[in-house]
């Protein structure tokens, strides 16, 4: 249904992309589009410390230290597969690069940066390990070329079946480089959903064969608030688009039909989270309402370098929102499929700001690699999951220096996660999500002295590191991994649902053909899909979406790489 | 005469293969096909 006004709900990057294509694509105009969410960087955070202390999941958990930086999570592009994102990136100048757009930004520090990692696994008494081993059997061979031989068309029968599952008869597959590499460069976790497994191997089959040295990886200048988000909010505010932050939309007004199943919103409820004042907005005929329907970050809570960060129990804003959509009308997916199981989704992350590059050196001696290229997984040696495997740690990404516009040329920064934030500590004795930034650090320091090759350990320079640290903000993110939760092809709504004549789904948590999710390309195409639909553009002109899966030299290459 | 039923076999079964693989690889597939729905281009 084609409309000239559009209300968005949440700005993440999915909906500021479906704003950019209206405005580009649609020739609407800027002020017909109003923004009404609590941020404007959804998932897609990086900033200083005091600034997310300030913001509507930290409300009831203040923060006693605010220094140092801060970003939730981290990303990790790929060029040849975020075809959509680049596409966007390319409308919009670069924010903090003069002259250039956003994606010439992005392809001129990485031209001169480009990724190898030559330490992606470590493991105590081994040092660094040669992932380019993949590890398989014969049963792991078979399984995963079943995975790569179902087409699309046959995806169903996935449904509900999660990796830990599908390999259940196979458990050899847990204990293989590619599944140590895999699971910590993408974070699937043995819960997460086999069809997403399926999409990705389809997806990602180009990076399956250099998947030890990250190869096809290519980063951002900066965090991606600043390198991704901040390029895109200052166009839009450009074209005077409008943005009402601090609200939370917390209910529906749905037409009645006489089937009750016509989806047409007349009306929505939100909560001023500055002023707790409860208003409605009408929604009239001519009016879209671009809804993304969850966030991995919903919900996720701090603490400080003294302090763990606390559990929040809350549903999140906008699967609440979801839900109430949901339980309306039939066709919209069951969000609890996503945000009723944190024990799938939830991880812990740290970001950690030091005023010297102590520790940046010691990693960058003991990785053999520069930062910028790496993403690090530390191999447990004893058995740490349930099925008595050795399994990742934890892991760690030293980015490129600096990796915030406003960081001093003598401070680092590097981010780390724990993608089962309830196992425990080698070093500290207690799960990583009780642990203060402190204990994180001292976690860190552990498992780099277990793989340092010497011949002056890390630990020699304790002291020093830690006198170095201006903050460690540990994060408790209780739907990071929502988005890989065991699922139904059911249990998402489409981005335009059958019966909708005004309201789509943008986002990670929405069913699109063969789009792999926790991807900005897969938000990104979700906007588009939805501003061509309600601005009347043939989608024939959507970005081509590469498909390497059906490109026979790839498949031939991933499968001498099976064997190696 | 031999060589012509090993070499139509062998020409059979190369066919048949590729064929199968096609199928299941969906390589005649047309992924706009995929979107059609969602266009109001038209309308």
């Amino acid at each position: 249904m084609i409309k000239n006004k559009a209300i968005m709900i949440g700005a993440g990057l999915a909906n500021m992309a479906a704003a950019v294509y209206l405005i580009q694509e649609g020739k609407w105009n800027g002020s017909n589009i109003t923004f009404y969410a609590l941020d404007d960087h959804g998932s897609n955070d990086g900033s200083t410390g005091s600034e997310q202390a300030d913001e509507y999941w930290m409300k009831n958990h203040p923060m006693e230290n605010t220094k140092g930086y801060l970003a939730r999570g981290g990303r990790m592009l790929n060029y040849r597969t975020y075809v959509d994102l680049m596409d966007l990136l390319a409308r919009i100048p670069s924010a903090t690069e003069p002259g250039m757009n956003a994606a010439e930004d992005t392809h001129e520090f990485d031209a001169k940066h480009r990724t190898f990692d030559k330490a992606r696994l470590l493991q105590g008494g081994k040092g660094i390990i040669n992932g380019g081993k993949l590890g398989f059997n014969n049963q792991d061979r078979m399984l995963l070329t079943k995975l790569i031989m179902m087409p699309d068309s046959e995806e169903e029968k996935l449904d509900n079946v999660s990796i830990a599952q599908y390999f259940q008869d196979d458990p050899h597959m847990f204990q293989t480089n590619f599944w140590y590499m895999w699971e910590t460069t993408f974070a699937f976790r043995t819960k997460s959903s086999a069809q997403e497994l399926r999409r990705y191997m389809h997806m990602m089959i180009y990076e399956f064969t250099q998947i030890e040295h990250l190869v096809g990886v290519n980063r951002t200048r900066y965090n991606q608030f600043e390198s991704i988000m901040l390029p895109i909010i200052n166009y839009l505010k450009a074209q005077n688009v409008n943005f009402v932050l601090g609200r939370r939309v917390t209910d529906w007004d749905f037409k009645d039909s006489s089937m009750q199943d016509e989806i047409t919103v007349t009306g929505l409820h939100m909560t001023n989270v500055e002023t707790g004042e409860e208003e409605h907005i009408d929604v009239d005929d001519d009016t879209a309402v671009i809804f993304t329907n969850g966030s991995i970050t919903d919900s996720a809570t701090q603490g400080d370098y003294n302090t763990p960060a606390p559990e929040n129990m809350d549903y999140g804003a906008a699967a609440g929102l979801w839900k109430k959509a949901a339980d309306h009308f039939y066709n919209l997916g069951n969000p609890d499929k996503f945000f009723a199981d944190r024990d799938a989704s939830e991880w812990v992350s740290f970001t950690l700001t030091t005023s010297d590059h102590i520790l940046l050196n010691e990693i960058t001696r003991i990785t053999t690699q520069v930062p910028g290229n790496a993403l690090n997984s530390f191999l447990s040696t004893t058995p740490i999951t349930p099925l008595g495997h050795e399994d990742v740690n934890m892991s760690i990404v030293v980015h490129h220096q600096p990796h915030f516009t406003t960081q001093k040329p003598n401070e680092s920064v590097i981010w780390g996660y724990f993608l089962y934030p309830r196992r425990r500590g080698e070093f500290v004795q207690k799960p990583y999500i009780e642990m203060t930034g402190q204990e994180m650090l001292e976690e860190l320091l552990g498992q780099l002295s277990k793989v340092d090759p010497g011949p002056v350990n890390i630990m020699t320079k304790k002291d020093a590191i830690m006198d170095s640290v201006i903050n460690n903000i540990p994060v408790y993110m209780p739907y990071a991994s929502a988005l890989f939760n065991n699922r139904a092809k059911t249990d998402r709504p489409e981005v335009i649902p059958d019966h909708s004549t005004n309201l789509a789904f943008t986002g990670e948590f929405v069913e699109q053909p063969y789009q792999m999710i926790f991807t900005e390309q897969s938000a990104v195409r979700s906007g588009e899909i939805a501003a061509y639909h309600f601005a009347g553009i043939p989608m024939s002109r959507l970005v081509k979406t590469p498909r390497y899966d059906k490109d026979i030299p790839t498949l031939m290459r991933a499968t001498k790489k099976m064997f190696e | 005469m031999k060589k012509h039923i090993a070499l139509f076999t062998v020409i059979g079964i190369g066919v048949a293969a590729a064929a199968y693989l096609a199928n299941r690889l969906e390589l005649f597939h047309d992924d706009a096909v995929d979107y059609a729905k969602f266009d109001t281009s038209r309308r």
